[in-house]
């Protein structure tokens, strides 16, 4: 029993310095890519401002809600009507303090528009179903910022 | 600029615990470990200082914030500067230096893509750095913060960056990801000084580099995931598991103490962290009763009434997360498909290289020559934690699993490669490529 425990020990130990020593090569190998990034994909990085940076990293999203910030008072509410959560979320921190609430139907819409006192209602990569819902309710000027974003003022 | 200033920060947060430390006389591990664990008391005793403040009615301001901290670490150096000691980098022998050398390099590839991106991790934004920002920009902290972002998690890891942010005078989502930084070298550090005092220097330099160049923890702690945290989790984990072993061994009530004290840290951190202290807690407790660690009873209840804090703040405030308001879904039957996601996880190379693989295959050699210890219990029962909690996940638990298991993985991560190293150590040493 004893012999049959040792040579399963001195197996497993085998196999540790196995994958260690793998485990070894592996990690320089990664580590040299690692190193190899700051010349290929983070030479673009360089050189740009956090303005650019941000509108890199986040696209479309960024640019938009950063230009609604100069636009409305701290103290503003706004809705955003997406069924993606990433649009709200992403306004809602680079909007702050302004406040942002997230609807994902028209009734959400009519709810957060009534109890939030909100100011503008944003309708975010929405059907057109959907949006053509939203004006009948609402019958207010639309604004289209492009084919995904059309902002109303309440 | 903000670099510099948030650098010098963490600098003088590391002072400033290793200044307590020195103060309150707690003699356990080498300086460097010293170091490391002075910048997880720094932060805690930070993240108490803002609570302080704000709870007695003050506001928070630079100098205000600043004085206390600058004053007790500038102390800490004029009666310490003495004791100081330096690593003789010409005694390394040519594999330590290679292994040294590839580390700083390492290190300063994580700094450098720490500084390059402004915040960018999708928790990072939605949550912790939001509630960071938000909670600067209001000056305060409120139930209707907490209502707004539909979060349940405590508030050490915003705080710290609100008193970053105070400092500064500005939010700088670039300049805070160096936190993130600060923790994946301070695990470096931590790992490298507990290993090199239990093993030899070649295999301490070896261990840590693997752990350092493991992929999931350089996107913590400086790429793409970095500004959540998971990597703070790590850290206080590991520190939470070598005080614990070190407490074993001194038996003394100061370090007994000080482990205490950073198991109330760790549950303040992430929920994850309750669990985890807990779990060390029961284990001290056990050795408390054998008669192998110090035992204080005020301390102890010191620790549960501060592990407990958080989630009674939660219920009588009615903060989101609370437990007694929740009515949790039990879904037994997705255990399969959890273990599944947290096995694969396990063989995942892009996160791990072949860290799980030694970490698996170690632990069952160990389990197999009877060496298992209190250590190695908590690992396993942290391990299995992450399988129950999805179990009760309000959102579908394998969708849940698949998109977190990497990042709760990541928690114990150094902890397990570190202790079960140090474990495996007297059976492998003989081997010439470890020597």
């Amino acid at each position: 029993m004893d012999t049959k425990n040792s040579k399963k020990n001195s197996f497993l130990i085998k196999a540790i310095l196995t994958i260690l020593i793998a485990w070894l090569g592996l990690s320089f190998i990664r580590t040299v890519n690692n190193f190899s990034k700051i010349l290929t994909e983070e030479t673009s990085w360089i050189g740009m401002n956090t303005y650019e940076k941000k509108s890199k990293l986040f696209g479309a999203d960024y640019v938009f809600f950063d230009s609604l910030k100069n636009q409305l008072a701290s103290s503003s509410n706004i809705v955003i009507f997406s069924k993606d959560a990433k649009p709200y979320l992403l306004g809602r921190y680079i909007l702050y303090p302004i406040k942002i609430y997230h609807a994902k139907s028209l009734n959400e819409v009519k709810s957060v528009i009534l109890n939030k006192n909100a100011s503008l209602l944003i309708l975010y990569n929405v059907s057109n179903e959907s949006r053509a819902e939203v004006l009948r309710y609402l019958k207010k000027p639309i604004r289209v910022i492009d084919q995904f974003v059309s902002v109303i003022r309440l | 600029m903000n670099i510099v200033i948030v650098l010098f920060l963490l600098v003088l947060t590391v002072y400033f615990g290793y200044s307590i430390i020195k103060f309150m006389r707690l003699e356990v591990g080498s300086l460097f470990f010293k170091f490391a664990l002075g910048f997880g008391v720094g932060f805690g005793a930070i993240y108490l200082l803002m609570i302080i403040i704000y709870a007695i009615g003050l506001e928070w301001n630079a100098t205000l914030i600043f004085f206390p901290i600058f004053f007790i670490s500038a102390c800490g150096f004029i009666f310490s500067y003495k004791h100081h000691k330096r690593i003789n980098i010409a005694k390394l022998s040519g594999k330590s230096t290679f292994l040294f050398i590839t580390i700083i390099l390492l290190v300063g590839f994580v700094l450098f893509e720490s500084t390059i991106r402004p915040l960018s991790a999708w928790d990072g934004w939605s949550s912790w750095q939001m509630r960071a920002k938000a909670m600067y920009l209001d000056q305060k902290i409120t139930t209707g913060q907490f209502a707004y972002f539909e979060t349940e998690y405590p508030l050490a890891v915003p705080l710290y960056s609100v008193f970053v942010y105070e400092i500064l005078g500005e939010v700088d989502d670039t300049a805070i990801l160096l936190v993130s930084f600060f923790f994946y070298a301070m695990i470096g550090l931590a790992a490298f000084s507990f290993l090199r005092e239990k093993t030899s220097t070649n295999f301490a330099f070896l261990i840590t580099f693997l752990l350092l160049s493991t992929q999931n923890i350089i996107r913590h702690g400086g790429r793409y995931e970095s500004g959540m945290a998971d990597i703070v989790m790590s850290f206080f984990v590991l520190i939470t598991i070598i005080l614990l072993h070190l407490a074993l061994e001194k038996k003394s009530m100061m370090s007994l103490a000080f482990l205490l004290f950073v198991m109330a840290l760790t549950s303040q951190i992430k929920n994850e962290g309750i669990v985890f202290s807990s779990i060390v807690f029961v284990v001290i407790l056990y050795y408390a009763v054998i008669g192998r660690i110090a035992r204080n009873w005020l301390l102890y209840l010191l620790y549960i009434v501060s592990m407990l804090v958080w989630p009674l703040l939660k219920e009588i405030y009615g903060l989101p997360g609370g437990i007694l308001r929740s009515t949790p879904v039990l879904s037994v039957g997705i255990f399969v498909d959890v273990a599944k996601i947290q096995f694969l996880q396990y063989l995942n190379i892009q996160n791990w290289n072949l860290g799980w693989v030694y970490l698996i295959t170690s632990t069952a050699y160990l389990i197999a020559s009877k060496k298992i210890n209190g250590v190695i219990i908590i690992i396993l029962a942290q391990l299995v934690v992450y399988l129950i909690i999805f179990l009760f996940s309000s959102v579908d638990p394998v969708t849940h699993a698949e998109g977190i298991t990497d990042r709760l993985l990541i928690h114990i991560f150094p902890a397990a490669t570190v202790m079960i190293s140090v474990f495996l150590y007297p059976m492998i040493k003989r081997q010439r490529f470890l020597n």
